[in-house]
């Protein structure tokens, strides 16, 4: 059995993992980029040769062809900044009510029992349900479409930001206490730090129903955003805008992810394997 | 009151009389403190002594005002109304991880709103003490366990209040890096005049720092002897076992401790 043994010592067979470990890498790297090109070439293959139906699928081509048309007219920079300045507005005005609900839900156990049951019972309806309602009430402009979003955001953000509060570690409200801080000074040092990165949790899952809200309320009542290119290219029957649009929806969500992973770090430095020093 | 050693004891601080604590547990009740009776004295460096569970941390908390005693006095005289009566240094580890060492030092003090170059000399000085000076922008996660504990200790001296009350701080480090910081909460202390109520299950640790030790009975808690330490200051801490007195304390003690911790 002593054969089987190599000579090979723990720094060797160190350094055979590694170096396969770096090629490895290097070929999932080539993988990463060549997979998504291959389909994109299949795709166009399959149309050319008649196995997709190019009036549903059309190919790859089409959609690059209208893609330098509508941004060389400027209609796709249109409709995607209509859609992210309905998004960041609604943003804003569902998370940062959501936030200082949330904080004090968390901090203060009277207000937490008069409200929970409220907020459990609107929460599951789903927001797209409300739209109509929303209509009614806020007219077919920009408004309604800012309260949809908000009220998507507003939720996940309250919900996640109470529950970071009260999973705050007791020790850190004794420290606090012994401390002395009281008020806003508890708030500030202590219940929202504490509670960031839940909060961020929450604004991820908002960030996502914002996504899904805001073509639900363009293609309803809007002549203009994404999701009214998507409804309208259905009612023209131009799908390569449609196809468009969800690649500006892809670019979109892709930037929030990023623009949300930036501001962690940012806000959440102190997480072990977060932000710098 | 004569206190061993250093201390100058003018005058009593802290005084507690009957102070008892009951929680309710289940139906019935269960009684943690039975009729603390306790003086302590200006600048004296008291050891509360006894076995897990016999209600010591949670007479610190009632000192601290974090827990009601649900009978007794707690009487505490405040000489400086400028100054915080009382800074806990914590068991568990409680810097705030979302805080830099230095934002954790000044915490008591920016709470105050004590001016901003007071308030970075006081950490400065602080930080320096306890050797954390090149640490002083790191978060705790980037620290280990006995740094985290400095911070604490420094946290507390830098809101400079009348009355340390510190909670078994070592209790989770190893030998070495437990009389290390043994040695520099001593040297911080020495000659800060602050009053120190020092929570410790270890004979040994309660000799080494203690002015006097208050040993208490186990659960329901309350104060069973109290032996004055006569160890001169200033202590150096391993050699401090090496006094005769320090020995012969250590066997009558742990003959008072002994019926106590069999009872559990």
């Amino acid at each position: 059995m002593y054969r089987h043994l190599s000579p090979v010592g723990p720094i060797d067979c160190q350094v055979m993992g590694w170096g396969m470990w770096q090629a490895k890498g290097r070929y999932n790297r080539v993988l990463y980029v060549i997979s998504p090109l291959a389909m994109l070439m299949l795709w166009e293959l399959a149309v050319r040769i008649g196995a997709l139906d190019h009036r549903f699928f059309p190919p790859p081509s089409a959609i690059v062809g209208v893609l330098v048309e509508t941004a060389l007219a400027g209609e796709i920079f249109r409709a995607a900044g209509t859609s992210l300045v309905r998004i960041v507005a609604g943003f804003i005005a569902g998370a940062i009510p959501g936030l200082v609900l949330g904080l004090a839900i968390g901090v203060i156990p009277l207000l937490r029992s008069a409200l929970e049951p409220i907020i459990y019972a609107i929460c599951p309806i789903p927001k797209l349900a409300l739209l109509p309602l929303i209509m009614l009430l806020f007219g077919l402009g920009e408004t309604s479409k800012i309260v949809t979003i908000a009220l998507g955001v507003f939720f996940p953000v309250l919900i996640n930001t109470a529950a970071g509060v009260v999973g705050i570690e007791r020790i850190y409200i004794d420290v606090a206490r012994s401390f002395g801080a009281r008020g806003l000074d508890f708030y500030l040092t202590v219940a929202l730090p504490g509670a960031l990165p839940s909060v961020l949790t929450g604004i991820r899952l908002g960030a996502g129903l914002a996504l899904l809200l805001i073509v639900a309320a363009e293609m309803i009542a809007a002549r203009e955003g994404i999701g009214y290119m998507i409804w309208s290219s259905y009612q023209t029957f131009t799908l390569e805008k449609m196809y468009l649009a969800f690649l500006v929806m892809s670019v979109l969500g892709w930037l929030m992810s990023v623009g949300l992973g930036r501001l962690e770090k940012v806000l959440v430095p102190w997480k072990p394997g977060g932000g710098g020093r | 009151m004569e206190a061993g050693g250093w201390g100058k004891v003018i005058g009593i601080k802290v005084n507690l009389s009957g102070v008892t604590k009951t929680y309710q547990a289940g139906k019935g009740f269960y009684r943690a403190l039975d009729g603390i009776d306790l003086n302590v004295g200006r600048g004296e460096f008291l050891c509360l002594l006894g076995p897990s569970g016999c209600g010591k941390s949670t007479l610190l908390r009632i000192m601290a005002g974090l827990e009601k005693a649900s009978g007794g006095r707690v009487e505490v005289k405040q000489d400086s109304p400028a100054n915080p009566l009382c800074s806990v240094i914590f068991q568990e580890e409680s810097v705030f991880p979302w805080m830099t060492v230095r934002q954790n030092i000044g915490y008591g003090l920016s709470l105050r709103r004590v001016p901003e170059a007071i308030l970075r000399a006081a950490v400065d000085w602080y930080m320096d003490m306890v050797g954390l000076y090149p640490f002083a922008d790191y978060y705790p996660h980037q620290l280990s366990g006995g740094m985290k504990q400095r911070v604490s200790i420094a946290r507390a001296f830098a809101n400079d209040p009348e009355i340390l009350l510190v909670d078994e701080p070592f209790g989770s480090l190893d030998e070495q890096n437990r009389v290390l910081l043994q040695e520099e909460f001593l040297g911080i202390w020495e000659g800060s005049e602050k009053t120190v109520i020092f929570v410790t299950h270890s004979i040994d640790e309660a000799l080494s720092l203690g002015d006097r030790i208050a040993v208490m009975s186990a659960s329901p808690g309350r104060i069973k002897a109290e032996f004055p330490v006569p160890i001169p200051r200033p202590r150096k801490i391993p050699g401090v076992r090496d006094h005769e007195a320090f020995r012969e304390m250590f066997q009558g003690i742990w003959e008072v401790l002994r019926q106590e911790v069999k009872r559990i």
